[in-house]
């Protein structure tokens, strides 16, 4: 589903080229849950980001479901990030002048999607996420773990095959992450794809696969059995 | 103290870094401070201090009015005057002025200069004692003793080369010697364009003459007299000229105005309220700029101002913090509208026509009026201060710890501050729209007004004058005899008019049409009467619609004949033949009692551009009706025209040595100059148009850069999400360009509302012109587009990823 061949992001300081991301080789199978982890500033959001496609100043190759990514314009790469890509952030991201159903429209209208089939698929998925009650409160009105909750549903109104998610339990309780992580492991087995970052060995444990990253080099990809 | 100069510390280290936002703010505030300095100080001068006499405001003109027709003074007959300075008790040496021009001969080129004969008491209603020799003595007004003459410090220098025994010397002015008394310094001369100043003396003949109005007054109010009593009384007097003289003084009056007033001119003021109502507009546009500027730099500050309060600061702290960063950018502005103050009244001396200089003696003084200045700059800085301030007050109100959790997420403004500014965007689109609108109206009308000219070729026409005096050209005959002469040696290209259209002067008479019944009193038709020579259709290009034009066989002892124009007829012969039927016309002594008849109708060309209607006129053939001042125009129609006048002089010379020719000139540029106050008004009411446009962009620019910075955050989310970077622009070009339609649409329809107010002041504007209005909407629309379009474009080339880091 994924491959990097020899992928370098590096930039430009008064100090010289300083890199962010050295020579990445990895390949991520279709139905994966990989976690990644590694030290603040390892270079983890910017891999995501480039995965995701919200970052174009690499050199290096990516395939994504055999397209090559790399020698594709600007345009293309956001074709694919509309076709594969759901993103969840540790600050949520919700938009906050939009109510939590306007939120979850917002990726579908992006989509060509027309209204009436756009209402069915966001109350379909208000309902898989047992949020209808909260479809009109905005944003300010939910509590954390609520918030982060509609950032999930909104990476999954798409129906992406990738979910891409940076720390989503950061800001989190326990309780609250257990069940964001629960949400993770339903939608892989579905199918869905899950790459997440994240510093808790618990989440991880979620997860079939663990890269460490240090200082922008992969210094460790395990497998975890689950038994 | 200390604490007021850390405030000021920071402050300027925070303008200095937002260069964009002092640059914009401190250039709009400049350009409205500037252009309304200069414009404010320009009214000063034209309309309050226009001469340097002493106590301007006690000097006051005196004159008839035609109160059926307008308040506007009117000449007066002699029996007028000297009933006004007989009786009148409010007012002390009331002086009569009447034109003088006249051939200054002997020492060189013979010279036309124009000059007024004035009553003795002159120079002491003026206040005005030349340094160089004395004013007139009062028993200088009298026949015999009135061959003096004071000069302008001009002429004295131009033609005397400043000759310091000018004082015992006699001039030949038309043919007859006068001794020069005195110099009249250049800025205290009256009127401004006078060269030449002799004893006015009256005929018995002219006494008597209660028919003839050709007298303008002034005098000195009395101490203790009021305009209001003067003029009621000249009002009472008049009524009495009018029972003594039911004939001549018909719905006749008068009143007592100030000079300044009178010189300053009929369309001065009209043109100048406008301008001043267009600088003010403008001035409301740069302050509801910086308004706008301020505004948004203030909510997008929300952050810095909700840590500053957690930390303990003030509400009244925050405020000051705002306060001293406004002053700074008004005080940046107000330095540069100073400059640009400066440099619009220099701007506005150069640009400033020779024809309207002349009317304003003091016009090289004129410079930046230090009270419209401070005026101007109190207003700025007022409208930066309050601008900053009541942001920061609206800012304040928020809830500072909702506003911190918020700003850790990236806050966006408030909804009230959203409203707020999107209020200020379509004042902004509303005031330049006005102003736009109002300058392509007039640019418009103003071309229109120069389309009927555009047939007779104007540039292929010379135009100069002559004058004929009296102490050559003793009667009729003399004249003719010139005249013939002048037209055998020239080709027939060439003619002689009394009048031609945009020229200085033109007369009308009363007429009366044969069979017609005897009108009332003061309602008796009146037509224009121009004596033209026989090749003067021709030269001028001007078609003869019925019968023919004057022609070589029009002489003096044919049949008396006339051409009239298609105004006329509409006029006074809207049905019928109009060929063949004969009118009187009155004025002349020597056709006063014969019958013209029309032979021909020519079509109607305008003679002022400020003509709203186009007036009877009736052309007769010169030999019929001598006159002498004359305008002699020839055609040359492949090439300059100007080459013809050395072979026009020869003629002269040939003729008559002495005689001068002035005004040299092609019509095209009599016409220039003829129009040069309305091309003046919309040159500047297009550098108006254009600073709105500028303005108006700058803000709109303003407030979508601010708009778009705030939600850097936001679009980097959407764009996370799947928006395309088109999307993303297209939705910020949509808010900027919904603002700027709604304005507009107000501001169109405020616009022809104010023009159509403006097109019954000035003749040219017209209020409904889609061509121009579109014009201007459309050129709004597109800065406002480009406005838009600019942060629309960074916006969408932020990196999601950059804008959503929240280390
Ligand atoms: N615009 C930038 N310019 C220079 N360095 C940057 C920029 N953005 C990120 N970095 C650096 O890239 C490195 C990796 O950042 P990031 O991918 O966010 O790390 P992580 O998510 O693993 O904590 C960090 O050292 C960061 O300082
Ligand atoms: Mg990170």
């Amino acid at each position: 589903m994924i491959q990097l061949n020899g992928l370098e992001k590096s930039y430009d300081t008064a100090a010289g080229k300083f890199f962010v991301l050295r020579r990445v080789n990895l390949n991520i199978r279709q139905g994966e849950f990989v976690t990644i982890m590694g030290p603040s500033g390892a270079g983890k959001s910017t891999l995501l980001s480039i995965l995701g496609m919200l970052d174009a100043a690499w050199t290096g190759e990516y395939f994504l479901n055999g397209e090559p990514v790399h020698s594709l314009k600007p345009k293309h790469r956001m074709e694919l990030n509309k076709k594969y890509i759901g993103f969840v952030f540790q600050s949520y991201h919700l938009l906050d002048d939009l109510t939590v159903y306007e939120n979850l429209e917002v990726p579908l209208s992006y989509r060509n999607m027309r209204s009436s089939e756009r209402a069915s698929v966001v109350c379909d998925v208000l309902d898989r996420f047992n949020i209808v009650g909260k479809k009109d409160l905005f944003p300010s009105q939910l509590s954390g773990g609520q918030q982060q909750l509609v950032a999930v549903a909104r990476a999954v109104v798409a129906n992406p095959k990738i979910i891409l998610a940076d720390e989503p339990t950061g800001n989190l309780h326990s309780a609250q992450a257990k069940e964001i992580m629960a949400l993770f492991s339903k939608l892989n087995n579905e199918g869905t794809t899950i790459i997440q970052v994240t510093h808790s060995e618990a989440n991880a444990s979620v997860g079939h696969r663990t890269i460490f990253i240090r200082d922008g080099w992969i210094e460790k990809d395990e497998v975890i059995r689950h038994e | 103290m200390g604490r007021w100069f850390s405030d000021v510390r920071f402050a300027s280290r925070l303008l200095r870094k937002q260069t964009g936002f002092t640059v914009m703010a401190g250039l709009a505030l400049a350009l409205g401070i500037g252009a309304n300095t200069a414009l404010f100080s320009l009214a000063d001068a034209l309309l309050f201090r226009p001469m340097l006499f002493p106590d301007l405001d006690r000097i006051v003109a005196v004159g008839g009015v035609e109160s059926r027709v307008s308040n506007q003074l009117r000449e007066m007959s002699v029996p007028d005057y000297l009933a006004f300075r007989e009786q009148a008790r409010t007012i002390r040496d009331l002086s009569a002025i009447d034109g003088w021009d006249v051939n200054l001969t002997g020492g060189g080129e013979p010279e036309r200069v124009r000059g007024v004969k004035v009553s003795a008491a002159f120079f002491r209603t003026l206040g005005v004692s030349p340094p160089m020799g004395r004013a007139f003595l009062d028993e200088e007004e009298q026949a015999g003793r009135n061959r003096v003459v004071l000069i302008s410090n001009g002429l004295w220098q131009r033609r005397f080369g400043a000759d310091p025994g000018i004082l015992r010397k006699t001039i030949e002015l038309n043919g007859e010697a006068h001794q020069v008394i005195g110099v009249v310094p250049d800025d205290r001369k009256h009127p401004a364009w006078a060269e030449l100043w002799a004893p006015l003396v009256f005929s018995t003949a002219q006494r008597a003459a209660d028919g003839n109005f050709y007298l303008l007054a002034i005098g000195r109010l009395k101490a203790g007299a009021t305009l209001p009593e003067s003029s009621a009384e000249i009002a009472a007097i008049a009524e009495r000229m009018s029972t003594q003289y039911p004939a001549s003084h018909a719905g006749l009056g008068g009143r007592t105005g100030l000079l300044r007033e009178v010189v300053s001119g009929e369309e001065t003021p009209q043109f100048m309220y406008l301008l001043m109502g267009a600088t003010g507009f403008l001035l409301l546009l740069a302050c509801s700029n910086v308004a706008n500027l301020q505004f948004a730099r203030v909510s997008a500050r929300g952050k810095e101002m909700a840590v500053r309060s957690a930390m303990g600061a003030g509400r009244f702290r925050l405020l000051r913090l705002l306060l001293v960063e406004s002053v700074l950018v008004a005080l940046a502005g107000a330095a540069g509208g100073v400059l640009f103050a400066l440099w619009g009244v220099d701007l506005i001396k150069q640009g400033m026509p020779a024809a309207v200089e002349m009317r304003l003696p003091g016009w090289q003084r004129l410079g930046v009026d230090p009270r419209a200045l401070l005026f101007t700059l109190g207003i700025g800085l007022a409208a930066g201060m309050f601008a900053g301030i009541s942001s920061a007050w609206i800012g304040s109100r928020d809830d500072s710890q909702q506003l911190l959790k918020e700003a850790g997420r990236g806050a966006t403004a408030s909804g009230a501050t959203h409203r707020i500014r999107g209020a200020l965007v379509i004042v902004q689109i509303v005031l330049a729209i006005v102003l736009l609108a109002g300058a392509g109206l007039m640019i418009k009308g103003f071309r229109a007004l120069l389309e009927p000219a555009s047939g007779m070729a104007p540039a292929q026409l010379l135009t100069m004058g002559l004058h004929l005096p009296e102490s050559r050209y003793a009667d009729n005959a003399a004249l003719r005899t010139f005249t013939a002469g002048l037209e055998t040696r020239l080709d027939n290209a060439t003619a002689l008019a009394s009048s031609i259209p945009y020229g200085n002067s033109r007369s009308s008479s009363n007429f009366r049409m044969e069979h017609s019944a005897e009108p009332e009193p003061g309602n008796r038709p009146i037509t224009q009467q121009d004596s033209v020579s026989s090749g003067y259709f021709r030269a001028m290009r001007i078609p003869i619609l019925q019968g023919r034009a004057i022609e070589q066989r029009d002489g003096a002892d044919a049949g008396r004949v006339a051409v009239v124009n298609a105004a006329f007829l509409r006029r006074y012969l809207p049905e019928g033949n109009p060929l063949g039927k004969r009118f009187q016309i009155g004025n002349n002594p020597e056709v006063e009692a014969a019958w013209i008849t029309i032979v021909g109708v020519s079509a109607d060309v305008r003679h002022r551009w400020s003509d709203r209607t186009i007036r009877p006129l009736a052309y007769l053939p010169l030999a019929q009706s001598p006159r002498r001042s004359l305008t002699l125009v020839m055609r040359d129609a492949n090439g300059d025209p100007l080459r013809l006048a050395g072979k026009v002089r020869a003629a002269l010379r040939e003729i008559d040595p002495g005689q001068p020719v002035f005004e040299v000139k092609t019509f095209q540029r009599l016409i220039d100059e003829s129009v040069t106050p309305l091309r003046y008004m919309a040159s500047l009411m297009g550098v108006f148009g254009g600073i709105a446009l500028v303005l108006s962009t700058i803000g709109i620019y303003g407030v979508m850069a601010f708009t778009v910075s705030e939600r850097t955050h936001e679009i980097g989310i959407r764009m996370a999400l799947g928006a395309a970077r088109g999307e993303v622009v297209r939705q910020v070009v949509r808010r900027g360009l919904t603002l700027t339609g709604i304005g507009l649409v107000i501001g169109l329809a405020l616009a022809m509302a104010l023009t159509r107010l403006a097109s019954g002041i000035i003749y040219g504007v017209t209020p409904w012109d889609l061509g121009a209005l579109g014009a201007v909407s459309l050129l709004l629309l597109s800065a406002a587009g480009l406005a838009c379009y600019i942060p629309a474009r960074r916006a969408a080339r932020v990196d999601p990823m950059n804008a959503l880091r929240v280390e």
